[in-house]
Protein backbone atom coordinates (compact mmCIF):
# COMPACT_ATOMS: atom_id res chain seq x y z
CA UNK A 1 0.00 0.00 0.00
CA UNK A 2 0.84 3.83 -0.84
CA UNK A 3 0.16 7.38 -1.53
CA UNK A 4 1.87 9.04 -4.55
CA UNK A 5 1.56 12.52 -4.74
CA UNK A 6 2.83 13.85 -7.89
CA UNK A 7 3.07 17.63 -8.68
CA UNK A 8 -0.78 18.48 -7.13
CA UNK A 9 -2.49 21.17 -7.46
CA UNK A 10 -6.06 22.10 -6.90
CA UNK A 11 -8.02 24.79 -8.31
CA UNK A 12 -11.16 25.85 -6.32
CA UNK A 13 -14.20 27.75 -8.12
CA UNK A 14 -15.71 29.82 -5.92
CA UNK A 15 -19.47 30.70 -7.10
CA UNK A 16 -21.59 33.26 -5.48
CA UNK A 17 -25.39 33.47 -5.81
CA UNK A 18 -24.91 35.53 -8.71
CA UNK A 19 -22.04 33.72 -10.67
CA UNK A 20 -23.91 30.38 -9.98
CA UNK A 21 -27.02 31.42 -11.87
CA UNK A 22 -28.15 30.43 -15.27
CA UNK A 23 -28.77 34.12 -16.14
CA UNK A 24 -24.86 34.84 -15.85
CA UNK A 25 -23.58 31.81 -17.63
CA UNK A 26 -26.43 32.95 -20.78
CA UNK A 27 -25.25 36.03 -20.05
CA UNK A 28 -21.75 35.77 -20.16
CA UNK A 29 -22.19 33.33 -23.47
CA UNK A 30 -23.96 35.74 -25.14
CA UNK A 31 -20.85 37.76 -24.91
CA UNK A 32 -20.65 41.44 -24.65
CA UNK A 33 -20.20 43.86 -22.00
CA UNK A 34 -20.92 41.15 -18.60
CA UNK A 35 -18.22 38.88 -19.93
CA UNK A 36 -16.01 39.72 -17.77
CA UNK A 37 -18.47 39.67 -14.36
CA UNK A 38 -19.32 36.22 -15.71
CA UNK A 39 -16.01 34.94 -15.21
CA UNK A 40 -15.60 32.28 -12.22
CA UNK A 41 -13.15 33.25 -9.50
CA UNK A 42 -11.05 30.35 -8.46
CA UNK A 43 -8.67 29.93 -5.60
CA UNK A 44 -5.44 28.12 -5.76
CA UNK A 45 -5.83 25.94 -2.56
CA UNK A 46 -2.96 23.94 -3.93
CA UNK A 47 0.10 24.51 -5.52
CA UNK A 48 2.61 21.57 -6.80
CA UNK A 49 2.71 19.45 -3.81
CA UNK A 50 4.22 15.55 -4.21
CA UNK A 51 5.25 13.24 -1.88
CA UNK A 52 5.39 9.49 -1.07
CA UNK A 53 4.14 7.40 1.68
CA UNK A 54 4.90 4.05 1.81
CA UNK A 55 3.37 1.36 4.52
CA UNK A 56 4.28 2.27 8.19
CA UNK A 57 4.15 6.28 7.37
CA UNK A 58 2.53 8.42 9.75
CA UNK A 59 2.11 11.51 8.04
CA UNK A 60 0.86 15.33 10.37
CA UNK A 61 -0.33 17.90 8.16
CA UNK A 62 0.84 21.26 9.87
CA UNK A 63 -0.61 24.77 9.11
CA UNK A 64 -3.00 27.55 9.96
CA UNK A 65 -6.26 27.49 9.25
CA UNK A 66 -6.75 27.77 5.10
CA UNK A 67 -3.33 26.63 4.45
CA UNK A 68 -4.74 23.83 2.34
CA UNK A 69 -5.15 20.89 5.05
CA UNK A 70 -8.46 19.53 4.51
CA UNK A 71 -8.43 20.22 0.84
CA UNK A 72 -5.20 17.75 0.38
CA UNK A 73 -7.07 15.37 2.70
CA UNK A 74 -10.12 15.12 0.49
CA UNK A 75 -8.06 15.14 -2.78
CA UNK A 76 -6.17 11.59 -1.08
CA UNK A 77 -9.73 10.57 -0.43
CA UNK A 78 -10.29 10.73 -4.34
CA UNK A 79 -13.42 13.51 -3.08
CA UNK A 80 -11.73 16.47 -5.25
CA UNK A 81 -9.96 15.71 -8.55
CA UNK A 82 -6.43 16.85 -9.17
CA UNK A 83 -6.14 20.18 -11.69
CA UNK A 84 -2.65 19.36 -12.29
CA UNK A 85 -0.60 16.47 -11.14
CA UNK A 86 -1.94 12.90 -10.04
CA UNK A 87 -2.21 11.01 -7.30
CA UNK A 88 -1.89 7.50 -6.80
CA UNK A 89 -3.04 5.36 -3.93
CA UNK A 90 -3.40 1.89 -3.36
CA UNK A 91 -5.07 0.14 -0.24
CA UNK A 92 -8.33 0.31 1.60
CA UNK A 93 -9.09 3.55 3.00
CA UNK A 94 -10.30 4.90 5.49
CA UNK A 95 -11.35 8.75 5.98
CA UNK A 96 -12.32 10.80 9.28
CA UNK A 97 -12.70 14.55 7.94
CA UNK A 98 -16.01 15.57 8.86
CA UNK A 99 -17.24 13.97 12.82
CA UNK A 100 -20.83 13.90 11.57
CA UNK A 101 -20.36 11.55 8.10
CA UNK A 102 -23.69 9.39 7.52
CA UNK A 103 -24.93 10.13 10.89
CA UNK A 104 -28.50 10.15 10.82
CA UNK A 105 -29.56 12.19 14.20
CA UNK A 106 -32.58 10.72 14.38
CA UNK A 107 -31.32 7.40 14.49
CA UNK A 108 -29.95 4.87 17.63
CA UNK A 109 -25.99 4.31 17.85
CA UNK A 110 -26.90 0.91 16.88
CA UNK A 111 -28.43 1.50 13.84
CA UNK A 112 -25.66 4.67 12.75
CA UNK A 113 -23.24 1.88 13.09
CA UNK A 114 -25.15 -0.34 10.58
CA UNK A 115 -25.45 2.54 7.89
CA UNK A 116 -22.08 3.05 8.18
CA UNK A 117 -20.76 -0.18 7.94
CA UNK A 118 -22.68 -0.62 4.60
CA UNK A 119 -20.87 3.10 3.69
CA UNK A 120 -18.01 1.46 4.33
CA UNK A 121 -18.60 -1.47 2.41
CA UNK A 122 -18.23 -3.75 5.46
CA UNK A 123 -19.69 -7.36 4.95
CA UNK A 124 -22.53 -8.41 6.94
CA UNK A 125 -21.07 -11.48 9.07
CA UNK A 126 -18.38 -8.65 10.46
CA UNK A 127 -21.30 -6.76 11.88
CA UNK A 128 -22.05 -8.26 15.05
CA UNK A 129 -18.38 -8.15 16.35
CA UNK A 130 -17.78 -4.70 14.57
CA UNK A 131 -20.96 -3.64 16.79
CA UNK A 132 -19.32 -5.03 19.73
CA UNK A 133 -16.18 -3.56 19.22
CA UNK A 134 -17.83 -0.05 18.54
CA UNK A 135 -19.77 -0.30 22.08
CA UNK A 136 -16.66 -1.47 24.12
CA UNK A 137 -14.50 1.34 22.50
CA UNK A 138 -16.86 3.98 22.56
CA UNK A 139 -17.67 3.67 26.01
CA UNK A 140 -21.30 5.01 25.26
CA UNK A 141 -22.96 2.27 27.06
CA UNK A 142 -26.70 2.71 27.33
CA UNK A 143 -26.59 5.53 24.77
CA UNK A 144 -25.63 3.07 22.07
CA UNK A 145 -29.49 2.68 21.63
CA UNK A 146 -30.88 6.28 22.01
CA UNK A 147 -30.49 8.40 19.32
CA UNK A 148 -27.65 10.01 18.09
CA UNK A 149 -29.29 13.30 18.22
CA UNK A 150 -29.37 13.11 22.52
CA UNK A 151 -25.62 12.97 22.45
CA UNK A 152 -23.01 15.60 23.17
CA UNK A 153 -20.36 16.39 19.92
CA UNK A 154 -18.01 14.25 22.23
CA UNK A 155 -20.09 11.26 22.55
CA UNK A 156 -20.48 11.57 18.60
CA UNK A 157 -16.56 11.72 18.13
CA UNK A 158 -16.07 8.85 19.84
CA UNK A 159 -18.83 6.73 17.80
CA UNK A 160 -17.76 7.92 14.59
CA UNK A 161 -13.67 7.16 15.84
CA UNK A 162 -14.71 4.01 17.03
CA UNK A 163 -17.03 3.05 13.70
CA UNK A 164 -14.25 4.08 11.05
CA UNK A 165 -11.36 2.11 13.12
CA UNK A 166 -13.01 -0.68 13.94
CA UNK A 167 -12.37 -2.20 11.07
CA UNK A 168 -8.66 -1.75 10.52
CA UNK A 169 -8.29 0.26 7.74
CA UNK A 170 -5.06 0.23 5.32
CA UNK A 171 -5.12 3.82 4.63
CA UNK A 172 -6.39 6.46 7.38
CA UNK A 173 -7.17 10.12 7.06
CA UNK A 174 -8.18 12.06 9.85
CA UNK A 175 -8.67 15.96 10.17
CA UNK A 176 -7.86 17.92 13.44
CA UNK A 177 -11.84 17.64 14.62
CA UNK A 178 -9.80 14.76 16.94
CA UNK A 179 -9.17 17.75 19.67
CA UNK A 180 -12.63 17.83 20.49
CA UNK A 181 -12.36 14.55 22.63
CA UNK A 182 -11.55 14.66 26.37
CA UNK A 183 -7.69 13.77 27.72
CA UNK A 184 -8.95 10.20 28.69
CA UNK A 185 -10.18 9.94 25.15
CA UNK A 186 -7.10 11.60 23.55
CA UNK A 187 -4.74 8.82 24.86
CA UNK A 188 -7.08 6.01 23.59
CA UNK A 189 -7.03 7.42 20.12
CA UNK A 190 -3.12 7.46 20.11
CA UNK A 191 -2.91 4.57 21.30
CA UNK A 192 -5.35 3.11 18.78
CA UNK A 193 -3.45 5.21 16.07
CA UNK A 194 -0.35 3.76 16.99
CA UNK A 195 -1.41 -0.35 17.09
CA UNK A 196 -2.78 0.45 13.52
CA UNK A 197 0.60 2.53 12.55
CA UNK A 198 2.58 -1.01 13.51
CA UNK A 199 0.54 -3.11 11.04
CA UNK A 200 2.09 -1.10 8.52
CA UNK A 201 -0.97 0.77 7.84
CA UNK A 202 -0.64 4.85 6.63
CA UNK A 203 -1.73 7.25 8.67
CA UNK A 204 -2.48 11.41 7.26
CA UNK A 205 -3.88 13.27 9.82
CA UNK A 206 -4.40 17.03 9.84
CA UNK A 207 -3.79 19.30 13.22
CA UNK A 208 -2.60 22.56 14.60
CA UNK A 209 -1.15 20.72 17.67
CA UNK A 210 2.59 20.42 17.10
CA UNK A 211 2.80 18.03 20.06
CA UNK A 212 0.48 15.55 18.74
CA UNK A 213 2.36 15.51 15.57
CA UNK A 214 5.59 14.78 16.94
CA UNK A 215 4.09 12.02 18.81
CA UNK A 216 1.96 10.27 16.17
CA UNK A 217 3.79 11.11 13.07
CA UNK A 218 7.31 10.24 11.49
CA UNK A 219 6.61 12.76 8.72
CA UNK A 220 5.32 16.14 8.49
CA UNK A 221 4.76 18.22 5.94
CA UNK A 222 4.08 22.20 6.54
CA UNK A 223 1.57 24.00 4.68
CA UNK A 224 1.92 27.47 3.92
CA UNK A 225 -1.16 29.07 1.30
CA UNK A 226 -1.30 25.77 -0.10
CA UNK A 227 2.39 24.93 -0.64
CA UNK A 228 4.61 23.20 0.84
CA UNK A 229 6.92 24.82 3.49
CA UNK A 230 9.53 22.78 4.61
CA UNK B 1 -16.63 5.56 -21.06
CA UNK B 2 -15.02 2.55 -19.13
CA UNK B 3 -15.01 4.61 -16.00
CA UNK B 4 -18.61 5.67 -16.39
CA UNK B 5 -19.81 2.31 -17.08
CA UNK B 6 -17.98 0.89 -13.79
CA UNK B 7 -19.95 4.01 -11.78
CA UNK B 8 -22.87 3.05 -13.12
CA UNK B 9 -22.20 -0.68 -12.09
CA UNK B 10 -20.95 0.30 -8.80
CA UNK B 11 -23.74 2.31 -7.49
CA UNK B 12 -26.10 -0.79 -8.19
CA UNK B 13 -23.52 -3.38 -6.29
CA UNK B 14 -24.04 -0.54 -3.50
CA UNK B 15 -27.63 -1.62 -3.53
CA UNK B 16 -27.88 -2.54 0.67
CA UNK B 17 -26.63 1.09 1.14
CA UNK B 18 -29.38 3.22 -0.90
CA UNK B 19 -31.55 0.95 0.03
CA UNK B 20 -31.10 1.91 3.74
CA UNK B 21 -30.48 5.13 3.06
CA UNK B 22 -34.10 5.62 1.29
CA UNK B 23 -35.87 3.72 3.95
CA UNK B 24 -34.12 6.28 6.55
CA UNK B 25 -35.36 9.50 4.55
CA UNK B 26 -39.07 7.90 4.77
CA UNK B 27 -39.05 6.54 8.53
CA UNK B 28 -36.96 10.01 9.44
CA UNK B 29 -40.04 12.34 7.41
CA UNK B 30 -42.71 10.31 10.31
CA UNK B 31 -40.75 9.75 12.71
CA UNK B 32 -42.45 9.93 16.47
CA UNK B 33 -45.86 9.75 14.51
CA UNK B 34 -48.24 6.66 15.39
CA UNK B 35 -49.61 5.98 12.06
CA UNK B 36 -45.99 6.50 9.86
CA UNK B 37 -46.01 6.42 6.75
CA UNK B 38 -49.15 5.63 6.31
CA UNK B 39 -50.40 9.11 6.50
CA UNK B 40 -48.81 9.04 2.85
CA UNK B 41 -52.29 6.88 2.47
CA UNK B 42 -54.32 8.42 4.38
CA UNK B 43 -53.68 11.76 2.62
CA UNK B 44 -54.41 9.77 -0.64
CA UNK B 45 -57.27 9.03 0.03
CA UNK B 46 -58.76 11.85 1.17
CA UNK B 47 -57.97 13.67 -2.09
CA UNK B 48 -59.60 11.11 -3.44
CA UNK B 49 -62.98 11.13 -1.56
CA UNK B 50 -62.82 15.22 -1.96
CA UNK B 51 -61.95 15.41 -5.55
CA UNK B 52 -63.90 12.22 -7.32
CA UNK B 53 -67.24 12.89 -6.43
CA UNK B 54 -66.76 17.06 -7.24
CA UNK B 55 -64.73 16.56 -10.81
CA UNK B 56 -66.85 13.64 -11.77
CA UNK B 57 -69.53 15.67 -11.71
CA UNK B 58 -68.22 19.05 -13.23
CA UNK B 59 -66.93 16.30 -16.23
CA UNK B 60 -70.24 14.46 -16.58
CA UNK B 61 -68.40 10.87 -15.26
CA UNK B 62 -69.63 8.25 -13.41
CA UNK B 63 -67.80 7.24 -10.43
CA UNK B 64 -67.32 4.31 -11.90
CA UNK B 65 -65.03 5.45 -14.95
CA UNK B 66 -63.75 8.52 -12.77
CA UNK B 67 -62.62 7.27 -9.30
CA UNK B 68 -59.82 4.41 -10.55
CA UNK B 69 -58.93 6.78 -13.30
CA UNK B 70 -58.35 9.53 -11.07
CA UNK B 71 -56.58 7.41 -8.19
CA UNK B 72 -53.95 6.02 -10.50
CA UNK B 73 -53.51 9.11 -12.35
CA UNK B 74 -52.66 10.71 -8.95
CA UNK B 75 -51.13 7.77 -7.37
CA UNK B 76 -48.77 7.73 -10.46
CA UNK B 77 -47.80 11.45 -11.06
CA UNK B 78 -47.05 11.49 -7.83
CA UNK B 79 -44.17 9.20 -7.89
CA UNK B 80 -42.91 11.10 -11.39
CA UNK B 81 -42.94 14.63 -9.29
CA UNK B 82 -41.62 13.28 -6.40
CA UNK B 83 -38.48 11.71 -8.55
CA UNK B 84 -37.79 14.85 -9.75
CA UNK B 85 -38.72 17.61 -7.47
CA UNK B 86 -36.51 15.53 -4.88
CA UNK B 87 -33.58 14.70 -7.54
CA UNK B 88 -33.10 18.12 -7.64
CA UNK B 89 -31.22 18.50 -4.19
CA UNK B 90 -30.25 15.00 -4.18
CA UNK B 91 -26.61 15.70 -4.06
CA UNK B 92 -26.75 19.28 -1.79
CA UNK B 93 -28.56 16.89 0.92
CA UNK B 94 -25.62 14.19 0.27
CA UNK B 95 -22.81 16.93 1.15
CA UNK B 96 -21.58 15.15 4.08
CA UNK B 97 -21.23 12.03 2.17
CA UNK B 98 -20.10 13.40 -0.91
CA UNK B 99 -17.18 15.75 0.85
CA UNK B 100 -15.82 12.64 2.24
CA UNK B 101 -16.13 9.20 0.35
CA UNK B 102 -16.06 9.43 -2.80
CA UNK B 103 -18.94 7.03 -4.03
CA UNK B 104 -20.53 6.99 -7.05
CA UNK B 105 -22.95 10.04 -7.58
CA UNK B 106 -26.08 7.77 -9.60
CA UNK B 107 -26.62 6.70 -6.28
CA UNK B 108 -27.74 9.29 -4.96
CA UNK B 109 -30.43 9.41 -7.67
CA UNK B 110 -31.57 5.36 -6.79
CA UNK B 111 -32.05 7.00 -2.91
CA UNK B 112 -34.47 9.17 -4.10
CA UNK B 113 -36.43 7.00 -6.96
CA UNK B 114 -36.58 4.38 -3.84
CA UNK B 115 -37.62 6.52 -1.50
CA UNK B 116 -40.18 7.44 -4.06
CA UNK B 117 -41.00 4.22 -4.51
CA UNK B 118 -41.73 2.83 -1.14
CA UNK B 119 -44.04 6.26 -0.86
CA UNK B 120 -45.82 4.43 -4.04
CA UNK B 121 -46.32 0.91 -2.34
CA UNK B 122 -48.10 3.11 0.74
CA UNK B 123 -49.99 4.61 -1.84
CA UNK B 124 -50.56 1.80 -3.78
CA UNK B 125 -52.85 0.17 -0.64
CA UNK B 126 -55.49 2.71 -1.78
CA UNK B 127 -55.81 1.17 -5.64
CA UNK B 128 -57.25 -2.65 -4.18
CA UNK B 129 -60.64 -0.90 -1.94
CA UNK B 130 -61.38 1.46 -5.51
CA UNK B 131 -60.68 -1.23 -7.68
CA UNK B 132 -63.75 -3.32 -5.25
CA UNK B 133 -66.05 -0.76 -5.14
CA UNK B 134 -65.58 0.01 -8.63
CA UNK B 135 -64.16 -3.04 -10.29
CA UNK B 136 -62.22 -3.01 -13.52
CA UNK B 137 -62.09 -5.60 -16.44
CA UNK B 138 -59.88 -7.87 -14.68
CA UNK B 139 -57.25 -9.78 -16.91
CA UNK B 140 -53.86 -11.25 -17.35
CA UNK B 141 -52.07 -7.79 -18.46
CA UNK B 142 -52.09 -6.25 -15.36
CA UNK B 143 -48.95 -7.73 -14.53
CA UNK B 144 -47.82 -6.16 -17.46
CA UNK B 145 -47.86 -3.14 -14.80
CA UNK B 146 -43.90 -4.45 -13.72
CA UNK B 147 -42.66 -3.81 -17.14
CA UNK B 148 -43.99 -0.65 -17.63
CA UNK B 149 -42.79 0.69 -13.99
CA UNK B 150 -39.48 -0.31 -14.90
CA UNK B 151 -39.62 1.48 -18.20
CA UNK B 152 -40.78 4.86 -16.14
CA UNK B 153 -38.44 4.24 -13.13
CA UNK B 154 -35.68 4.55 -16.02
CA UNK B 155 -37.02 7.21 -17.49
CA UNK B 156 -37.61 9.31 -13.63
CA UNK B 157 -34.09 8.78 -12.51
CA UNK B 158 -32.41 9.68 -15.51
CA UNK B 159 -33.90 12.47 -16.01
CA UNK B 160 -33.37 12.94 -12.19
CA UNK B 161 -29.40 13.10 -12.38
CA UNK B 162 -29.50 15.20 -15.31
CA UNK B 163 -32.02 17.56 -12.46
CA UNK B 164 -29.57 16.74 -9.72
CA UNK B 165 -26.41 17.81 -11.88
CA UNK B 166 -27.82 20.82 -13.55
CA UNK B 167 -29.25 22.37 -9.88
CA UNK B 168 -26.37 21.60 -8.20
CA UNK B 169 -24.21 23.62 -10.49
CA UNK B 170 -26.74 26.33 -11.12
CA UNK B 171 -28.93 26.82 -8.07
CA UNK B 172 -31.70 28.90 -9.90
CA UNK B 173 -33.00 25.68 -11.74
CA UNK B 174 -34.85 23.69 -8.93
CA UNK B 175 -37.65 26.24 -8.86
CA UNK B 176 -37.77 26.16 -12.47
CA UNK B 177 -38.52 22.48 -12.25
CA UNK B 178 -40.62 22.72 -9.13
CA UNK B 179 -43.20 25.03 -11.29
CA UNK B 180 -42.66 23.42 -14.50
CA UNK B 181 -43.71 20.15 -12.63
CA UNK B 182 -46.69 22.00 -11.09
CA UNK B 183 -47.94 23.14 -14.92
CA UNK B 184 -47.19 19.42 -15.98
CA UNK B 185 -49.54 18.31 -13.31
CA UNK B 186 -52.59 20.54 -15.69
CA UNK B 187 -51.74 19.45 -18.87
CA UNK B 188 -50.86 15.83 -18.08
CA UNK B 189 -54.28 13.03 -18.62
CA UNK B 190 -54.74 12.79 -14.47
CA UNK B 191 -58.21 14.38 -13.87
CA UNK B 192 -59.24 15.02 -17.23
CA UNK B 193 -59.12 12.20 -19.99
CA UNK B 194 -57.41 12.02 -22.85
CA UNK B 195 -60.52 10.73 -24.85
CA UNK B 196 -62.18 14.38 -24.05
CA UNK B 197 -60.01 15.79 -25.99
CA UNK B 198 -60.48 17.08 -29.78
CA UNK B 199 -57.84 15.02 -32.28
CA UNK B 200 -56.32 18.05 -32.53
CA UNK B 201 -55.70 18.91 -29.09
CA UNK B 202 -54.71 15.66 -28.18
CA UNK B 203 -52.09 15.34 -30.37
CA UNK B 204 -51.15 18.33 -27.95
CA UNK B 205 -51.22 16.50 -25.54
CA UNK B 206 -49.12 13.68 -26.52
CA UNK B 207 -46.41 15.76 -26.64
CA UNK B 208 -45.70 15.89 -23.13
CA UNK B 209 -43.98 12.52 -22.40
CA UNK B 210 -45.72 12.51 -19.12
CA UNK B 211 -48.84 11.71 -20.76
CA UNK B 212 -47.23 8.59 -22.23
CA UNK B 213 -45.89 7.29 -18.85
CA UNK B 214 -49.16 7.78 -16.96
CA UNK B 215 -51.72 6.15 -19.97
CA UNK B 216 -49.04 3.32 -20.22
CA UNK B 217 -49.31 2.60 -15.91
CA UNK B 218 -52.96 3.95 -15.65
CA UNK B 219 -53.59 1.44 -18.65
CA UNK B 220 -51.74 -1.59 -17.18
CA UNK B 221 -53.36 -1.44 -13.96
CA UNK B 222 -56.59 -1.07 -15.73
CA UNK B 223 -56.18 -4.06 -17.32
CA UNK B 224 -56.35 -2.32 -20.67
CA UNK B 225 -53.24 -3.68 -22.72
CA UNK B 226 -51.76 -0.05 -24.06
CA UNK B 227 -50.80 0.23 -28.01
CA UNK B 228 -47.59 -1.08 -28.96
CA UNK B 229 -47.00 2.88 -30.09
CA UNK B 230 -47.38 3.69 -26.24
CA UNK B 231 -44.73 1.06 -25.06
CA UNK B 232 -42.24 2.21 -28.15
CA UNK B 233 -42.77 5.98 -27.08
CA UNK B 234 -42.17 5.46 -23.47
CA UNK B 235 -38.88 3.12 -23.80
CA UNK B 236 -37.39 5.83 -26.47
CA UNK B 237 -37.68 8.38 -23.85
CA UNK B 238 -36.95 6.73 -21.31
CA UNK B 239 -33.02 5.72 -23.68
CA UNK B 240 -33.04 8.87 -24.49
CA UNK B 241 -33.06 10.44 -21.49
CA UNK B 242 -30.12 7.51 -19.93
CA UNK B 243 -28.03 8.81 -22.59
CA UNK B 244 -28.31 11.90 -22.17
CA UNK B 245 -27.93 11.59 -17.97
CA UNK B 246 -24.91 9.14 -18.92
CA UNK B 247 -23.37 11.91 -21.13
CA UNK B 248 -23.75 14.44 -18.53
CA UNK B 249 -22.59 12.76 -15.79
CA UNK B 250 -19.00 11.57 -17.15
CA UNK B 251 -18.62 14.98 -18.07
CA UNK B 252 -19.48 16.58 -14.89
CA UNK B 253 -18.74 13.80 -12.22
CA UNK B 254 -15.06 15.33 -11.46
CA UNK B 255 -16.33 18.88 -10.55
CA UNK B 256 -19.99 17.95 -9.02
CA UNK B 257 -18.07 17.69 -5.37
CA UNK B 258 -16.83 21.16 -5.82
CA UNK B 259 -19.99 22.81 -6.57
CA UNK B 260 -21.55 21.49 -3.39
Amino acid sequence: MYIDCQHLSIQYPIYNAQQRSLKRSLLSVAGGRLGQVGRTMTVNALNDISFRLDEGDRLALLGHNGSGKTTLLRALAGVYSPSAGQIKTSGRMSSLLDATLGMEPELTGIENIKLRSLLMGIPKQKLPSLIEDVIAFSELEEFISLPVRTYSSGMVLRLAFAICTAQPPEILLMDEWISVGDALFKDKVEHRLQQFTQQAAILVIATHDAHLAARIANRHLHLVKGRIAS
Amino acid sequence: MDSLSSEIKHSFTLFSLWRTLAWNDVLNRYRRSILGPFWITISMATTLLAMGPLYGSLFHLSLQDFLPHLCLGLIFWSLCTGVINESCTAFNDAAHFIRQIPLPFPLYILRVTWRQLIILLHNLTVVPIVLLIYPPDWSWSMLLLLPALLITLIFLSSVGLIAAIICTRYRDIAPIITSVMTLLFFVTPIIWQLSLLSTKQQYFARLNPFTHFIELLRGTTLGHCPALLEWLLTALFALAAALIAMTLISHTRKRIAYWI
